[in-house]
């Protein structure tokens, strides 16, 4: 039985010892211990909770006004993303409108606030200035920031590199913060301990919300992606973030700034866009924050205005009234229908009215001779108005001379006394804070603001004064237009500008009626009646005859510096014997007012100029003296006052107003004559006057303009009167000409086929009609009226010209009833906003054509339009 | 009295019968041996690509395969990948946590296991890296869904039944994610994590030394010397290191083992963003733009 079990044994033995040796070749006798892993139950994760929606309801104060959102500066951003901004704004009566381009300080005057968002572009320093001029002014600017607002920029050379680079809002956004001693950083913020729903949620608990005004009854908000903002020592923290949240670029935690304001209160900016999308603003108290957000743009008491601001500074529905109670004509017509249109189309109310009440704003409109009305508005602005002697108008002087007749014994007195009247200079002065000056060529705007009522005082010394001062308030209607007032002295909200009529004279009462043109003949005036200034460019009443007032100082040759010295109620009279000459008169000084008057050997006056205020120089340029006989310079001071001064006396530069070198006239007459072959240059020089410095180039005498022929003028007229030349723009003339007009150059092009136009179509020209209604440019001319030709004309037509779709372009003139395609565009007027200073306008048709008193009316538009202030 | 005529007595006769009783089994034992006590061995799996239903489902394969052969007695995983897909990123995680509940398996990171790959790593019984390789980035990318609209000719049954859901919804989905990823991460190491998980949770890259530091990684050894460890772990003194890939799919179509070589690691399709993101949840680093 044993042996059995032991072969067994062994047999097992031998047939397991193969394997356990081999176990014992590949494994150790003890394995080594492994951790088991914990049961993974990713179910138990629990969802991450949406906050509860607010139950916020806005209740705002209903307003009116205007909030400027940039669009200029490539900002990244959808309307969307602040629509529902855009309803709490409207919310308040406010309307968001874009800036896209064009100048920031015009489009600005509306507003009560800037909201830039995320910009790609920086502001440039003229912006930075506007806007922080802004700010000063009680303007609020909002600026959001996002870090999840950027470009990628790619290598667009080279389509097989796809690395970029990344484009922030930090450094444009910053640009304008800085200003504010606030800085956007480029980083965002996180807090992966406690956040809403992401890393970059950030949970403003009411420990993170300052108790400034602006942030009462927030109790937590949350921001969805932010950058940090650093504040300055002026600033204020809004927005605070907690020891939890951090910044991606310095990866440290606490003390990070989501929001802050300038030390004013007046800019707010903001780390984050998103908390004010849809469906953010729904979470916690982020809606009311947006409210209050709208209440911050909203606000509008700080908001200071400047003139420059007309007319938007008017807060509610305008009275205009006419100072004096004059009865009004025509022109005064025009002048209201004119802006009453321009206040309309800004969504504003003009409307004439006897009397100013407290439930309207006010814009009175006037004479300084007819100011009662005005006189307490004036006064509370440290302004006094000096006429003297008292310029009567026509009902008073009527009623002096029937005071006069009953006393016969009085008359001899009266008599003396009117002559005594006449031998007094008259003082006629606007005094301010920036001293005296003088009516004459002068204009007042002053803008007075009590309370919630706002109201404009413009005054002139003439009617055409407050015709062209009425002109410049037009010009600024436009959002996008230029200030208007840069060519006046500005203090405040006193501006006195140039009233751009020539030795204008304070007008005794505002005649509006048909007022006679200045070519047409005109009756004797009577002193004080107020017609005599009618006729523009009329020489004021100055000493004259033989003998010319003042103490001869000596002789004065061309390129002479003389320097003198006036005493109180002295004139220096300069002797000048070195013609035939063409000369520059310049008379500086550091503190008189001065005048300076040119006599002729006769005695009679030949040029004056005192246009400047004190301290300034008067110059007469351009001045022909036809002989050597003995010329009288004249200098004294307007108020008789003493003090040095420094005469000039040299050969005139080419021709030249202060501004320029005048007036270039281009006869173009080197093409095919279409009739009898003429230009209009005798005509345009005549009506031009000696006033303009006027150059003149006639083509087949001069030859083909040469590259720097137009260089420095202020205006060129383009006359190519019934000649054609259908080279076109292949045209040399063509070419120099657009270079003038790139550099901003103002130019009329005029005649029957103007070369630029080449080979255009011609047809039967008879008669023209005023289609347009520009109060300036067509001043005098009424809509619908047809003016004849002298002759029938072959002239171009073309439909480049319309106005109609072209916003920058104006309207004149249609070819008229009688003549073929009727109802074309035959002139128009028009600016290019993109090259600044650059005007032309399109006459087809020869001037000499129309009727001389039309020519006239015309020119004195055309150059009133162009700032010659008449011709 | 019995005569001793037996022939087995026979010295022949008796050499013969040792040679049968103890050669036969000898020799059945030797036959049998290396069946019963195979050699053991241990099994390479690579990852080095992202994470795709594709290499998922290789990678998926592989541990099976060891898991039903005998001889596989570990498992290294040798990774190389910047994650991908969220979904198979969790297949792979939960593939090698069955396999580590039958046999050790290890991970080892060459240049990179950057999210749902270091997501299938946690699994494992011990992560090793080397210095500067780039471990991490534990956290969910993914691109947003645009706003819900409806449609008039399009019609639906529900609200989102064209979109899945809200954005706002998605954003807290892919928050949940977030903390299951992380949640996976602290189950798979246990007590060696000693990184704050919202620490972790800012998913940055760090290197193998910094992921030691933060209970990511085990240690810093070679491949080789993780083998080692795998094979330790498994109780191996002599063993064999085979590559699983062929095994598990080469042999089915009669390749031929000896010409296998595992391909090269192409490191710059690791690193390389995807042109476009297709909807849904990843666990994947991407490069970030260049600046």
């Amino acid at each position: 039985m044993r042996k059995p079990i032991i072969y067994l044994f062994v047999l097992v033995l031998l047939l397991g010892v193969p394997s356990g040796i081999r176990y014992l070749h590949f494994y150790g006798f003890e394995a080594a211990e492994r951790e088991a892993p914990q049961e993974y139950q990713p179910a138990n994760i629990s969802q991450v909770p949406t906050p509860a929606a607010s139950s916020f309801l806005d209740e705002p104060t209903v307003g009116k006004g205007f909030v400027l959102l940039d669009m200029g500066h490539r900002n990244n951003f959808e309307l969307s993303d602040i629509a529902y901004l855009d309803g709490r704004l409207a919310a308040r009566g406010f309307e968001l409108i874009n800036y896209q381009d064009g100048e920031l300080a015009a489009a600005l005057r509306q507003v009560s606030a800037f909201v830039v968002i995320a910009p790609m572009d920086p502001f440039s320093g003229e912006e930075l200035q506007t806007v922080s001029d802004f700010v000063g002014r009680g303007g609020r600017l909002l600026l959001l920031g996002d870090p999840t607002r950027f470009n990628l920029l790619f290598n667009e050379e080279d389509v097989f590199d796809y690395s970029y680079t990344i484009e922030t809002d930090e450094i444009p956004l910053n640009s304008l913060a800085n200003e504010f001693d606030i800085i956007f950083k480029g980083d965002y913020l996180y807090n992966t301990f406690e956040n809403e729903g992401n890393f970059r949620n950030i949970i403003l608990p009411n420990t993170s919300i300052s108790d400034h005004e602006m942030m009462a009854g927030l109790e937590k908000l949350v921001f969805y992606g932010a950058h940090s903002i650093q504040v300055g020592s002026s600033g204020t923290p809004l927005l605070t973030g907690d020891d939890n949240t951090w910044s991606s670029d310095t990866d440290r935690a606490g003390g990070l700034t989501l929001a802050a304001s300038s030390a004013d209160g007046r800019v707010l900016a903001l780390g984050d866009l998103h908390f004010m999308m849809e469906p953010y603003y729904t979470v916690y108290d982020n809606g009311r924050f947006a409210a209050a957000i709208a209440d911050f743009l909203t606000e509008t008491a700080d908001r200071q205005f400047v003139l420059a601001d007309f007319p938007y500074f008017f807060q509610r529905d305008v009275n205009l009234i006419y100072t004096g109670s004059p009865e009004l004509g025509p022109d005064a017509f025009d002048e209201i229908i004119a802006l009453q249109e321009g206040f309309r189309s800004i969504g504003q109310t003009l409307n004439l009215a006897a009397e100013a009440d407290e439930a309207h704003d006010t814009l009175y409109l006037g004479l300084y001779n007819q100011s009662e009305e005005v006189t307490k508005l004036l006064s509370s602005a440290g302004i006094s108005l000096t006429i003297e002697p008292p310029l009567l108008t026509e009902a008073e002087r009527a009623e002096v001379e029937d005071e006069a007749d009953e006393p016969a014994a009085d008359q001899t007195d009266t008599a003396e006394s009117a002559e005594a009247d006449e031998a007094v200079t008259p003082v006629q002065l606007i005094e301010s804070a920036m001293g005296s000056v003088r009516m004459s060529g002068t204009t007042l705007i002053l803008l007075d603001e009590q309370g919630d009522q706002r109201q404009l005082v413009l005054l002139a010394a003439s009617n055409d004064g407050l015709e062209n001062s009425i002109d410049r308030l037009l010009a600024l209607l436009s959002v996008d237009a230029g200030y208007g007032l840069s060519d006046c002295l500005l203090q405040g909200r006193l501006a006195l500008c140039p009233s751009d009529v020539p030795d204008e004279e304070v007008e005794a009462e505002l005649d509006t009626g048909n007022a006679p043109e200045a070519t047409e003949p005109e009756a004797t005036p009577e002193p004080g009646t107020g017609d005599e200034d009618d006729a523009d460019g009329a020489i004021p009443p100055e000493p004259s005859g033989d003998e010319v007032p003042g103490e001869l100082q000596g002789s004065i040759a061309v390129g002479e510096t003389i320097e003198g010295t006036i005493i109180e109620g002295e004139a220096h009279n300069w002797l000048f014997t070195g013609g035939p000459a063409n000369i520059d008169v310049t008379v500086s000084s550091g503190e008189m007012d001065l005048v300076l008057q040119l006599y002729d050997p006769a005695g009679e006056l030949m040029d004056t100029s005192d246009s400047g205020f004190s301290g300034e120089s008067e110059s007469l340029l351009g001045i022909e003296i036809p002989d050597d006989g003995e010329y009288l310079i004249q200098v004294r001071d307007f108020f008789e006052e003493s003090g040095g001064y420094t005469l000039t006396v040299s050969a005139a530069e080419t021709i030249g107003e202060a501004t320029g070198a005048g007036v270039f006239i281009f006869a173009d007459d080197d093409g095919e004559p279409l009739s009898s072959g003429y230009t209009s240059l005798e005509g345009w020089t005549e009506l031009l006057g000696s006033t303009i410095p006027v150059t003149t180039w006639i083509a087949s005498v001069d030859g083909p303009l040469e590259e720097d022929s137009l260089t420095g003028y202020d205006l060129v007229i383009w006359d190519s009167g019934d000649y054609r030349d259908e080279s076109g723009f292949l045209n040399n003339d063509t070419v120099i000409m657009l270079d003038y007009l790139d550099t901003g150059g103002k130019l009329i092009i005029v005649g029957s086929s103007p070369t630029i136009l080449g080979e255009s179509e011609l047809s039967t020209l008879v008669d023209i009609e005023v289609a347009g209604a520009d109060s300036a440019l067509l001043d005098g001319f009424e809509q619908g009226e047809i003016v004849e030709l002298d002759q029938a004309y072959q002239a171009v037509t073309t439909d480049l010209f319309d106005p109609e779709s072209d916003p920058q372009s104006t309207l004149l003139f249609v070819r008229g009833p009688d003549s073929s395609d009727s109802g074309s565009v035959m002139s128009v007027a028009s600016f290019d906003e993109s090259q600044p200073g650059q005007m032309t306008i399109v006459f087809l048709a020869p001037l000499s054509a129309l009727p001389s008193g039309v020519q006239s009316r015309l020119v004195d538009n055309f150059m009133s339009w162009f700032g010659f202030g008449g011709g | 009295m019995t005569q001793d005529s037996n022939p087995m007595r026979s010295p022949l006769r008796l050499i013969l019968l040792i040679l049968i009783l103890i050669g036969i089994p000898l020799t059945l034992g030797l036959y049998a041996a290396p069946r019963l006590v195979p050699e053991p061995q241990v099994g390479l799996i690579r990852l080095s690509q992202e994470i795709t239903a594709s290499s998922a489902y290789e990678i998926t394969e592989q541990l099976n395969y060891a898991r039903s052969d005998p001889a596989i007695k570990a498992v290294v995983l040798v990774i190389n990948s910047p994650g991908g897909s969220a979904a198979y990123s969790e297949e792979l995680y939960l593939a090698v946590l069955s396999a580590r509940s039958e046999m050790p398996v290890i991970a080892t990171i060459d240049l990179l296991a950057a999210s749902g790959a270091y997501y299938m790593a946690a699994a494992a019984d011990a992560i090793y890296a080397k210095p500067t390789s780039s471990v991490g980035s534990i956290g969910v990318i993914s691109i947003l869904p645009g706003d819900v609209f409806i449609q008039e000719e399009e019609l639906t049954t529900g609200p989102y039944k064209a979109f899945g859901g809200t954005r706002d919804g998605y954003v807290r989905q892919m928050e949940r994610a977030k903390h299951a990823f992380l949640e996976a991460i602290a189950n798979g190491r246990g007590d060696r994590l000693t990184a704050d998980l919202d620490y972790l949770s800012r998913a940055e890259i760090f290197t193998g030394v910094q992921a030691l530091e933060l209970g990511l990684v085990d240690d810093i050894i070679s491949s080789d010397d993780a083998i080692e460890k795998a094979a330790k772990l498994a109780g191996l003194r002599n063993y064999q290191v085979v590559e699983l890939y062929p095994l598990a799919f080469e042999s089915d179509s009669g390749g031929s083992l000896v010409r296998y070589q595992p391909p090269p690691v192409d490191e710059q399709r690791l690193w390389v963003p995807p042109s476009n993101l297709a909807p849904g949840l990843y666990y994947r680093y991407i490069v970030p733009a260049e600046r």
